[in-house]
C-alpha cells in the first residue's frame, strides 16, 4: 500500500497554509512527519484524512484516490478527544462501528486492546473518572481499534509517562510488522528516530524532505568527519587546524556543533588521509576521527534553518552555505 | 447510511441514560398527576355542594342556629302569623330596650320590623350577614304568600312562570368549539417546550463535541450529514417519547381518577381527519426543522458558554411563533395569524392552531405545508452544510452571515 500526496494546497482565506505539499508513504514502514508549531502537520494530516478539502492536488492509495472512511483507518488527532460522561467501552465500540467494524468485532478489538493498556476495570466507567494518562491511553486505543490498515497519530506521546510510552511504543511497533501504513507526527525526535524508517520535514507549508531517514542522514554526512583531540579543546584544534592546514578553508567548511570538545568538518577538498597525517604531523593527539552521524535534531534544525533564510530572501546558494556554516 | 443508524443510536441511548432525561420526565409525569388529582378534587366537591344546594336550602337546625342568638321588637301587628319569629330568642317590648340589649351583648343581633316590608338588622360591631339575609328572604316569601292568598292566586302557577328556562346558544360556523381551544392551548405550549427544550440540547450536544474535541474523531469516521442526521433525530425521537409519557400518564390519571375519558375527549375537542394530520404533519416537521436549526448553531461556536448567544435569534422568532399563536386562539381569524401560518418558522404553532381552531380550506393547509417542506428541505440542507463549516472551527465563534456567504462560495465542500 503506498499513500501519496500530489501537489495539496490548502488556504484558510487569505493565509496559504500548504504549498504543493507532496510525500509518499509506504506500508510496512513507518513515516515521521515532522515540523514546527504552525508548519503545516496537523492541516495535511486532516486534508489526508478528509477533514479539510484540499484546494488543488490530490491523494492517492495506490494510484487511486483516498477516500479514508471506506478504509479502516485509525486517528489519533492533536486535539483528543472523547465523551467524557460515557462509559468507556460503550464509545470505544461505538467509534469501532463508525469505522466499519461490526459491533462484536468492535467489542472484541477494544476488550482485547483495554487488557492490553491494562485498563479493563475501567471498561464501565465514564471516561471522566479516569486520570489525564489513562484517558490519553483510551485515545490512542481507539486508533487501533479494529486492526486498522493505516494509522495515522498526531503527536501521540505528548502526556504518557515513559511506562505508557513503552506499551504504546510495542503497539507501534507490532502495527508496522503486521505491515500497516503507520504516519505519526512528533515533536519528540527521539521517537520518531526509534520508529520511522522514514521522514517528511514540513516548514510554512513547504515540503523540505521526504524519504528514507538513513539516506537523508547520509546526505548530511557525506564528506563530514568529527574530529576529538586528547590534548587540545575545541576552540584550540580550530586554531591549530587553520596553522596547519591553509587548504582546508575552514571558514567555508568547518561546521557549527553544539559540542564543545570536537569539531565536524567537511572534507570534501581533501582525502581524509591526508588530513589525519597533517594533523599528526602537527603533533595533535587525536582521540576521536570518525564519519559524522548526524542525529534527527541535526537534520531537523539543519533544513528548517535554511528554509528559513530562504523564505526571508536569500538565494539558494547564500542559503546552502549559512546553513553549512550554522548546523 | 449505516453511520447515521449508529449515531442515531448511541445519542438516542445517551440521552436515555441521563439522569436529568428521567428525572425530568418523572417530575412533568408527577405534576400530571398532581393536576389531574386537584382538578378531579374541584369537580368532586363542586358537585357535591350543587347536590347539597339543589335539594334543602336551609334544615330547622341551621335556622335554629342562625336565628337563636338574636332578638326583635315589632311595631306592627300584621307579623303576628310571620313563623319566622318564634325562632328568634328573644322579643322586646320596644326599640330601645333592644337596643340596650344588643349593647350589653345580651344578643347577637337585633331585628326592629317597622311594618311587613320594612325592617332594621342591627348589630353591635360583629356583622352577620347570613342572619340579616335570611331574615330578608322569609319576609319576602311571607309577603307574596299573603299577596297570593289575598288575591286568590297559585303560588306554584307563579314559580312555575318564573321556572321557564331559554337556553342560547351562539354558533359561529367557521369556530370550533371551547373544547377545541383548551385542546390548541394543549398542543402549542407542548409543542414550543419540546422545541425549546430539545433545540437547546442539539446545540449544547454539538457545541460539547467542539469543546471536548470529540467532533474532530467523528468527523474524521463519518460523513457530518450522518452525524447531524443521527444526533437531530435521536433528540427529536426522546424529547417525543418524553411527550407520549406525559400524555400516557395523563390518560392513565384520568382513568382511575374516575373521569370518563370519552366524554372528556369526545364532548368537548371537535377534530377530524384534516386537524390531526395537520398537526402531526406541521408538529413533526417543524420541530425537526427546528432542532436542524439548533444542530447547526451549536456548530457554530466552540465553547460551551457561548451557545446561548448562538441560538438566540431562532428562539426570539420562535417565541415570537408561539406569541402569535397564543394572540391567535383569542383573535383566530386576524390577520397576523393567517400570515403567520404561512411562514414556515412560524407555521409549526400557527397553522396547527387555526385548524384546530377553525374550518379552514385544504387548499389553505395544502399551500402552507409546501412551503415548509421546501423550506425544511432548504434547512436541512443549510444545517448540514453549517454544521460540516463549523464542527472544525475552533476559533472565535462563527458569525452567521459570514458562514452563509462562505457556503454560497462553496468553501464548505
Amino acid at each position: 500500500m503506498k499513500l501519496k500526496l500530489n501537489n495539496i494546497n490548502k488556504s484558510f482565506g487569505k493565509l496559504h497554509v500548504l504549498h504543493d505539499v507532496s510525500f509518499e508513504v509506504d506500508s510496512g514502514r513507518a513515516m515521521g512527519f515532522l515540523g514546527r508549531n504552525g508548519s503545516g502537520k496537523t492541516t495535511s494530516i486532516r486534508c489526508i484524512m478528509d477533514i479539510f478539502k484540499p484546494d488543488s492536488g490530490e491523494i492517492l492509495l495506490d494510484d487511486q484516490p483516498f477516500k479514508p472512511r471506506e478504509l479502516k483507518v485509525g486517528y489519533l488527532p492533536e486535539e483528543r478527544g472523547m465523551y467524557s460522561k460515557e462509559p468507556i467501552l460503550e464509545q470505544l465500540i461505538y467509534f469501532g462501528q463508525l469505522r466499519g467494524g461490526s459491533k462484536a468485532e468492535s467489542k472484541k478489538s477494544a476488550e482485547e486492546w483495554l487488557e492490553r493498556f491494562e485498563l479493563s476495570e475501567y471498561a464501565n466507567k465514564k471516561l471522566e473518572v479516569l486520570s489525564k494518562g489513562n484517558q490519553q491511553k483510551i485515545q490512542i486505543i481507539q486508533a487501533f481499534l479494529n486492526d486498522p490498515e493505516m494509522i495515522i497519530l498526531d503527536e501521540p506521546f505528548s502526556g504518557l509517562d515513559p511506562v505508557n510510552a513503552e506499551l504504546f511504543k510495542d503497539a507501534i511497533r507490532d502495527a508496522i510488522k503486521k505491515n500497516k501504513l503507520v504516519i505519526f507526527s512528533s515533536h519528540q525526535m527521539g521517537y520518531v528516530e526509534e520508529f520511522c524508517d522514514d521522514i517528511t520535514l514540513i516548514d510554512k507549508g513547504d515540503i523540505l524532505i521526504n524519504g528514507s531517514l538513513a539516506d537523508v542522514k547520509a546526505e548530511m554526512s557525506q564528506d563530514k568527519y568529527r574530529l576529538e583531540a586528547a590534548n587540545l579543546n575545541r576552540e584550540q584544534l580550530e586554531q591549530e587546524l587553520k596553522q596547519i592546514e591553509s587548504d582546508l578553508n575552514l571558514e567555508q567548511n568547518l561546521l557549527a556543533n553544539e559540542d564543545k570538545i570536537s569539531l565536524i568538518i567537511n572534507l570534501s577538498n581533501i582525502a581524509p588521509n591526508n588530513f589525519l597525517q597533517k594533523v599528526i604531523a602537527a603533533d595533535v593527539q587525536i582521540k576521536n576521527f570518525s564519519v559524522y552521524l548526524p542525529t534527527l535534531t541535526d537534520v531537523f534544525l539543519h533544513y528548517v534553518k535554511e528554509h528559513d533564510l530562504l523564505t526571508n530572501g536569500i538565494n539558494e546558494q547564500d542559503a546552502e552555505k549559512a546553513r553549512d556554516v550554522s548546523f | 447510511m449505516r453511520n447515521s443508524g449508529l449515531v442515531f443510536s448511541f445519542e438516542f441511548k445517551s440521552i436515555l441514560r441521563k439522569k436529568s432525561y428521567l428525572a425530568t420526565t418523572i417530575v412533568l409525569c408527577l405534576i400530571v398527576i398532581a393536576a389531574v388529582i386537584i382538578l378531579s378534587f374541584l369537580v368532586n366537591k363542586e358537585e357535591l355542594s350543587e347536590d347539597t344546594d339543589s335539594d334543602v336550602l336551609f334544615t330547622d337546625e341551621d335556622v335554629n342556629d342562625i336565628l337563636s342568638d338574636g332578638g326583635y321588637y315589632t311595631a306592627t301587628d300584621e307579623l303576628k302569623d310571620f313563623s319566622l319569629l318564634k325562632n328568634i330568642k328573644q322579643e322586646f317590648a320596644d326599640e330601645d330596650s333592644l337596643k340596650t340589649a344588643l349593647s350589653n351583648d345580651e344578643i347577637l343581633f337585633g331585628v326592629v320590623f317597622y311594618s311587613t316590608s320594612d325592617f332594621a338588622f342591627m348589630v353591635n360591631g360583629e356583622q352577620n350577614p347570613i342572619a340579616g339575609a335570611f331574615i330578608e328572604q322569609q319576609l319576602l316569601n311571607f309577603n307574596r304568600t299573603n299577596y297570593f292568598e289575598a288575591n286568590n292566586i297559585d303560588p306554584e302557577l307563579i314559580t312555575g312562570i318564573y321556572n321557564v328556562q331559554v337556553n342560547a346558544t351562539n354558533i359561529d360556523i367557521s369556530q370550533k368549539g371551547i373544547g377545541n381551544f383548551v385542546f390548541a392551548m394543549i398542543y402549542t405550549v407542548l409543542l414550543y417546550m419540546l422545541i425549546i427544550l430539545y433545540g437547546t440540547t442539539v446545540s449544547s450536544s454539538v457545541a460539547r463535541e467542539k469543546d471536548n474535541r470529540t467532533m474532530e474523531l467523528l468527523i474524521a469516521n463519518t460523513k457530518a450529514d450522518y452525524l447531524i442526521i443521527g444526533k437531530t433525530l435521536a433528540a427529536g425521537l426522546a424529547g417525543m417519547l418524553q411527550i407520549l409519557a406525559l400524555i400516557v400518564t395523563l390518560l392513565l390519571s384520568l382513568k382511575f381518577s374516575g373521569q370518563d375519558i370519552i366524554d372528556l375527549i369526545g364532548g368537548f375537542i371537535e377534530l377530524n381527519a384534516t386537524t390531526i394530520i395537520t398537526m402531526v404533519l406541521f408538529g413533526l416537521t417543524g420541530y425537526i426543522s427546528y432542532l436542524f436549526i439548533y444542530a447547526a448553531l451549536g456548530a457554530l461556536v466552540s465553547k460551551m458558554e457561548d451557545v446561548n448567544y448562538a441560538v438566540t435569534p431562532v428562539m426570539l422568532i420562535f417565541i415570537a411563533a408561539y406569541l402569535i399563536a397564543i394572540y391567535g386562539m383569542g383573535n383566530p381569524h386576524s390577520l397576523l395569524l393567517k400570515v403567520a401560518s404561512y411562514f414556515p418558522l412560524t407555521s409549526v404553532l400557527t397553522m396547527p392552531v387555526r385548524t384546530i381552531l377553525l374550518n379552514i380550506s385544504p387548499v389553505e393547509i395544502m399551500i402552507s405545508a409546501a412551503i415548509m417542506l421546501a423550506s425544511i428541505a432548504i434547512f436541512s440542507f443549510l444545517a448540514i452544510r453549517i454544521y460540516r463549516l463549523g464542527s472544525l472551527n475552533y476559533g472565535n465563534r462563527m458569525k452567521f452571515g459570514k458562514t452563509l456567504k462562505m457556503i454560497l462560495r462553496g468553501e464548505d465542500s
